[in-house]
């Protein structure tokens, strides 16, 4: 199976008053077809970053380096317009909160009809009896659904909805940034069910951008672990999960409710003010010499000089 | 934060205008009192000629901004102070309070204010004081439902909670809490107030309805037209003036334009 | 001792009903956990409990007496932490206000507010930051640390971690138990994940 998205050395970096925020640093990804690939790490740790160079949603002004490639074409080199026809159709995203995904004051019915004609998939017809179809197939009243604003919906319901919009345009990768932060227990179930259906047919690739260890041992089959802008861990789901090698990595896992909410000590340096050496040494019981001086590079999957 | 070079021009004008304002002797070659001969023209002598009393023209204009932006400043202030106290108290306590003072808002909305203005001008004689009152009075509505409704929005924040539960009282809260939230809204609604009484003043001048002794630029054109300025075609006595009260509200306007336009860029970030 | 007591209360908006008769007690230093879907009262719930909004029927009852507006000795914790901090004053600002209110002299705030960050693991530069410049897990401890300012003896906690990554959120939780440990603070504890309110609570109620 050939990956159809591939980051290599991705670095960026956002303007800032006192010079420039490295805001990720040296990521390189891949992505199969049918594939899900976690990346995790706390707020600020730069996923979402990530998530936004492949979607070309960073704001005017950030420096990108490195390179993107979907399907053979580099990302970070495409005009707008191009990228416009691939946003949607090639790629979907699943944002958090997906009350504020919709427009409030359009009707759902024409917020999920518009994006197919758009794109040139359908006639308007067809995609109004598509995405009745795909309502109905997420468990929801379609008739009255399309009919309805987005205020009118519970969260659970927009969520569906969202994900309807997402899945009707079949795109190749769908990319779901944070998608079960601050929703209830049934809520996120729910998506876990939604976004696992998205790897299925074995053709769409799965980006899922989460903090929650827990979500994404139940989705993923990989996991990279990010912390302050670079991968420190990244490996089969079942074997960073079973025998996580970096310290960070096994910070995460025990701070997680079944093992018992075992913080890691200190908290994540400032961007603006990252140590030398290894990022994680201030915060790791097993630092050493080497680790305060010299960065660690990425071996066997693990960055750490320790492991 | 960046200085932003919209601010400039507007900016200086008003510097420039409370300048004069502010030491009108330092640039005006007479005083008002000094009188020489009448209806002359512009020469090296008068800058802008005489009017119908012999005195300096361009003397006049520069004294004139004295009492304009004065005028001005003072009721847009009053209506600020009382705008924002209708405002923060109505939309804090609700209830009985906030239906009497929304009430009393709503006629102060409906009042017609020049005829207002004119009645009250010609009844209680045409002293500055009069005048800041009369114009600050009437002009405090829009800022108090602004306000208003912006306390509305934030009562229930969760920061003005943790206040309440901290133990602060009401009048703190509303003082240190939700005033400077507000702020940002306030400060164009006064420009804007101030602008509008400065044109306000020039009207009822120009009707006759200002105190004779007090040099505005209202009173001046108001001059010009009574004492045959335009009947003469001596523009120089009455469009200087004009252009004074255009540019003066133009640059304050402005300014509250700008200004609004920078705090939504800020929320909006 | 019997510190915080809420006897059947109620209360809807129009024709919605928020609560139904609820009841709780609480002791000095125990933790009661509330638990819930969204839109099952649990926010209603702490801002009756709080004194910030009253019940339709029903009575609180903090200290031998009944509420009727917030008391200082009642103290509220929320889910958005950037949101619990006026956006226009720096944090500096916020927190020196409470202890003037408390009649610190002007003098000793820098030092008591060393102290303090001290404690909750915080570094003193989020001091002159303004709420949208420090992350929500510094935010929240901000919050802590205000409202243990004023020596509560009840702390109501809602959703306090909901809005946090789950490391954080362990290091929020154990912040949270070591204060208890320290002054005997009663607990309120809100969240929708049982697991979390399982670890913090001595006694749970689903709402």
């Amino acid at each position: 199976m050939t990956d159809m998205l591939e980051i290599t050395d991705l670095s960026v970096s956002f303007p800032g008053s006192g010079g420039k925020i490295p805001a990720v640093r040296d990521v390189s990804l891949s992505l199969a077809h049918g594939e899900c690939l976690a990346i995790v790490g706390e707020s600020g740790c730069g996923k979402s970053v990530v998530a936004q160079s492949v979607m070309g949603l960073l704001p005017f002004g950030t420096e990108v380096l490195g390179r993107i490639s979907y399907q053979g074409q580099d990302l970070l080199h495409l005009a707008e317009r191009e990228l416009e026809s691939i946003r949607g159709q090639e790629i979907g995203m699943v944002f958090q909160s997906p009350e504020r995904a919709l427009n409030p004051v359009m009707k759902i019915g024409k917020q999920l009809v518009m994006p197919q004609v758009i794109h040139g998939l359908c006639s308007e017809t067809d995609a109004k009896l598509r995405a009745e179809g795909v309502l109905r197939g997420l468990g929801l009243d379609a008739g009255r659904v399309m009919d309805a604003y987005p205020w009118m919906c519970s969260g659970g319901m927009c969520q569906r909805i969202v994900f309807a919009a997402v899945s009707l345009l079949h795109p190749n990768l769908v990319i779901a940034d944070e998608p079960t932060k601050g929703l209830d227990a049934a809520n996120v179930t729910d998506l876990e069910a939604m976004l696992s259906t998205v790897t299925a047919g074995n053709r769409t690739g799965l980006l899922l951008i989460t903090h929650d260890m827990d979500v994404a041992s139940r989705l993923s089959n990989r996991i990279a672990v990010m912390y302050c802008g670079m991968i420190v861990e990244e490996g089969e789901t079942r074997e960073v999960l079973t025998s996580p090698k970096h310290p960070y990595t096994r910070g995460l896992l025990g701070s997680l409710p079944k093992n018992g909410f075992v913080p890691i000590p200190g908290i994540s340096p400032a961007l603006t003010d990252l140590p030398e050496g290894c990022v994680f040494h201030p915060r790791c019981p097993h630092a050493g010499e080497r680790c305060r001086t010299a960065v660690p590079d990425l071996k066997d999957g693990v960055r750490c000089h320790k492991c | 934060m960046k200085f932003d070079r919209r601010y400039i021009l507007p900016g200086l004008l008003i510097l420039i205008l409370l300048t004069v304002a502010a030491v009108p002797g330092l640039f005006a070659p007479y005083s008002i009192t000094d009188r020489d001969a009448t209806y002359q023209a512009p020469g090296p002598d008068h800058l802008l000629g005489t009017d119908n009393m012999g005195k300096d023209i361009f003397s006049l204009l520069i004294y004139g901004a004295r009492w304009t932006l004065m005028i001005g400043f003072a009721s847009g202030l009053l209506a600020v102070f009382v705008g924002t106290a209708v405002g923060l108290l109505a939309g804090w306590r609700k209830g009985i309070l906030d239906e009497f003072l929304m009430g009393t808002t709503d006629i102060v909305l409906i009042l017609p204010k020049i005829p207002l203005v004119i009645v009250l001008a010609a009844y209680l004689g045409p002293g500055p004081s009069v005048l800041i009152f009369v114009l600050g009075l009437l002009s405090w509505e829009s800022i108090a439902r602004v306000v208003r409704s912006k306390v509305i929005q934030i009562r229930s924040a969760e920061y003005i909670l943790a206040a309440r539960c901290l133990g602060f009282s009401d009048v703190r809260i509303m003082v240190r809490e939700i005033l400077p939230v507000v702020f940002p809204v306030i400060v164009p609604k006064f420009v804007l107030v101030t602008a509008a009484a400065m044109i306000s003043e020039a009207s009822l001048a120009f009707l006759g309805l200002s105190d004779p002794l007090m040099v505005s630029w209202g009173g001046m054109i108001s001059d010009a037209f009574t004492y045959s300025g335009f009947l003469r075609g001596m523009w120089y006595w009455w469009l200087p003036p004009a252009l004074c009260i255009i540019l003066g509200v133009l640059a304050i306007t402005s300014l509250a334009f700008i200004h609004e336009r920078g705090v939504r860029e800020v929320v909006q970030v | 001792m019997l510190i915080l007591e809420a006897e059947h209360i109620s209360r809807s908006y129009g024709m919605n009903p928020a609560l139904n008769d609820f009841s709780l007690s609480l002791s000095s230093g125990e933790t009661v956990g509330l638990t819930g879907p969204s839109g099952s009262g649990k926010s209603t719930c702490a801002r009756i409990l709080a004194g910030l909004e009253r019940s339709d029927t029903g009575s609180v009852r903090y200290a031998e007496k009944t509420l009727t507006r917030p008391d200082p000795g009642i103290q509220m914790i929320f889910q958005d932490p950037a949101g619990s901090f006026n956006p226009v004053l720096t944090i500096r600002q916020s927190l020196s206000a409470v202890l003037s209110l408390r009649r610190v002299p002007k003098s000793d705030h820098h030092a008591v507010l060393l102290a303090e960050f001290e404690r909750a693991g915080l570094q003193t530069e989020i001091l002159s930051r303004y709420p949208d410049q420090i992350s929500g897990g510094q935010a929240q401890r901000v919050a802590i640390v205000r409202g243990m300012l004023v020596h509560p003896r009840v702390m109501i906690l809602d959703e306090p971690t909901s809005a946090l990554d789950v490391s954080v959120q362990a290091q929020i939780l154990h912040l949270l138990k070591d204060i208890q440990k320290e002054n005997g603070v009663a607990y309120v504890f809100i969240s929708h994940d049982p697991s979390v309110v399982e670890f913090m609570a001595d006694r749970v109620i689903c709402l």
